[in-house]
């Protein structure tokens, strides 16, 4: 069954921005990521410390790959007659976000990184592929304009190192996101 | 005592030192080690040593110094006053462990235990009186863990000094005892004085922090966040922060326990050649070729997928 994408609502906001968390949570709903996330992380010399539930967490702000867009979807209520067509809508948009390594620095050893070499591959190779990969990670986004936080579970998936090849229009770099309702 | 160098960043380790009296950077000094604070769920851990000339040894015990754990909190703070006091021969250092530094180590990989912890700060208060200038020639130490295997690794770290670890050494040597006093002054004080960067609608009262006090308890119970856990005064690893986010939080499954399976050392089994178990009949059709995914794939983890 195909997917529908459903993109034109998403915007870029500013101060939005998406954490790659080296976990599953089982959760998806609001919280407070500013206050007791963003705060505690610190620059240190050699990247990004920050902590999650004591966790020791080790960052690096990463941009989308050329010519691609961070995207984050969020499952449409299914309308009557709509069938089991599944419609995905995008509410936000996000050129760069934080990777989360859990007690290591991010590198190009870390199978994420290298999963983006797919984009690259995908695009010499003819016709359209979808591809999604087995990280167990969440992603924790937030939209301060909103007065609340949300945060996201990508239910054992993470939230890029798939493509999406959308035919002659832009391409999206399409971020996994959980079935259950979310805002942002 | 100022532990302000602490407070104002709570979550990173800080040293708090006295000045050095002259006599100790001349004479050979006795130095005491202990630390305060290692059983409670929350709050630093704090190291400290208490140091004075080696012939004015007797002279602590003397002005009244004595093992802290026969004192309550305002007795302690009086002989802090008394040491301080006779800052022309008595000198100290502490280092606050923060409680965030003591959880992320022990969630490290590899994991770093409280003793090491321990033993680390300990080494690195001697090292850093030595760098001060103070004469060093004779080190005490409560122990941590068994003490013969902390004696030794400290004589290793410093084979020019005379090291005595010994079991409840603070009361058994002044210059230990006074180390434990300002160690416990100073958890005193970085506890009253903390700052939660999470917010201020938090309960402050934990009572001793040890885990079995029911005030801590209480606290821990009242501060816990669904998603994110404790606040950061809070030591995550311990097994009661362990045991109450397994009961009261949303799951988080860390990909830990996935790394531990891909290293797995494969069974010598696996080396062998498969025996062929042949069929009744030969004619059978050849299974169907399962095709196999390209390995830039599968190193990637990367699979196939139509839907979300």
């Amino acid at each position: 069954m195909p997917v529908q994408i459903e993109v034109s609502k998403a915007q870029k906001k500013q101060d939005n921005h998406v954490h790659y968390i080296p976990c599953g949570i089982d959760f998806s709903g609001q919280a407070d990521v500013d206050r007791n996330f963003s705060a505690s992380v610190t620059e240190e010399e050699k990247g990004l410390d920050g902590r999650l539930r004591g966790r020791p967490l080790k960052g690096k702000q990463m941009k989308a790959p050329d010519g691609y867009t961070g995207l984050v979807l969020k499952e449409a209520q299914r309308s009557v007659g709509q069938g089991d067509q599944q419609v995905m809508k995008g509410v936000a948009l996000f050129d760069s976000f934080t990777f989360w390594n859990y007690d290591r620095q991010p590198s190009r050893s870390d199978k994420f990184q290298q999963s983006l070499d797919w984009l690259e591959v995908a695009s010499v190779v003819s016709g359209s592929a979808t591809l999604q990969c087995n990280h167990k990670a969440s992603v924790i986004a937030h939209d301060p304009s909103l007065h609340s936080k949300t945060l996201h579970h990508s239910q054992g998936h993470c939230i890029t190192g798939e493509s999406y090849l959308d035919g002659p229009g832009p391409r999206l770099w399409r971020g996994k996101q959980p079935e259950e309702s979310m805002s942002l | 005592m100022d532990v302000t160098t602490y407070t104002q960043s709570n979550c990173k380790n800080a040293f708090v030192d006295s000045s050095i009296p002259d006599v100790c950077l001349k004479e050979p000094c006795v130095v005491g080690v202990d630390e305060a604070g290692r059983g409670p769920v929350l709050g630093p851990m704090v190291y400290g040593i208490c140091f004075c000339p080696v012939t004015r040894h007797e002279d602590l015990k003397k002005a009244g110094v004595a093992d802290s754990k026969t004192l309550k909190k305002e007795a302690r703070e009086e002989i802090f006053d008394i040491i301080d006091s006779k800052n022309d021969f008595i000198g100290w250092a502490l280092e606050i462990i923060s409680p965030v530094f003591i959880t992320t180590n022990s969630f490290a990989r590899p994991k770093v235990s409280l003793n090491e912890v321990s033993h680390n700060s300990a080494i690195g208060l001697i090292k850093r009186a030595i760098a001060a200038g103070v004469q060093v020639s004779e080190v005490y130490v409560d122990t941590v863990g068994r003490p013969e295997k902390y004696q030794a690794k400290l004589e290793q770290v410093f084979p020019t000094l005379k090291v005595t670890v010994a079991i409840k050494a603070d009361s058994k040597f002044p210059c230990v005892s006074g180390a434990s006093i300002c160690a416990k002054v100073a958890r005193d004080k970085a506890l009253a004085e903390w700052e939660f960067p999470e917010g201020t609608e938090i309960l402050t009262d934990w009572g001793s922090g040890y885990p079995n006090d029911d005030k801590a308890k209480n606290f821990l119970q009242n501060s816990l966040d669904p998603i994110f856990g404790f606040p950061d005064i809070v030591r995550f690893s311990w097994d009661t922060a362990v045991k109450l986010i397994e009961k009261k939080c949303v799951t988080m499954s860390w990909n830990e326990n996935d790394e531990e399976q891909e290293n797995k050392t494969p069974s010598i089994l696996e080396y062998y050649a498969k025996s062929v178990k042949r069929k009744s009949s030969d004619n059978d059709p050849p299974p169907p070729a399962v095709l196999k995914k390209h390995f830039f794939f599968s190193e990637r983890s990367l699979s196939n997928s139509t839907d979300f």
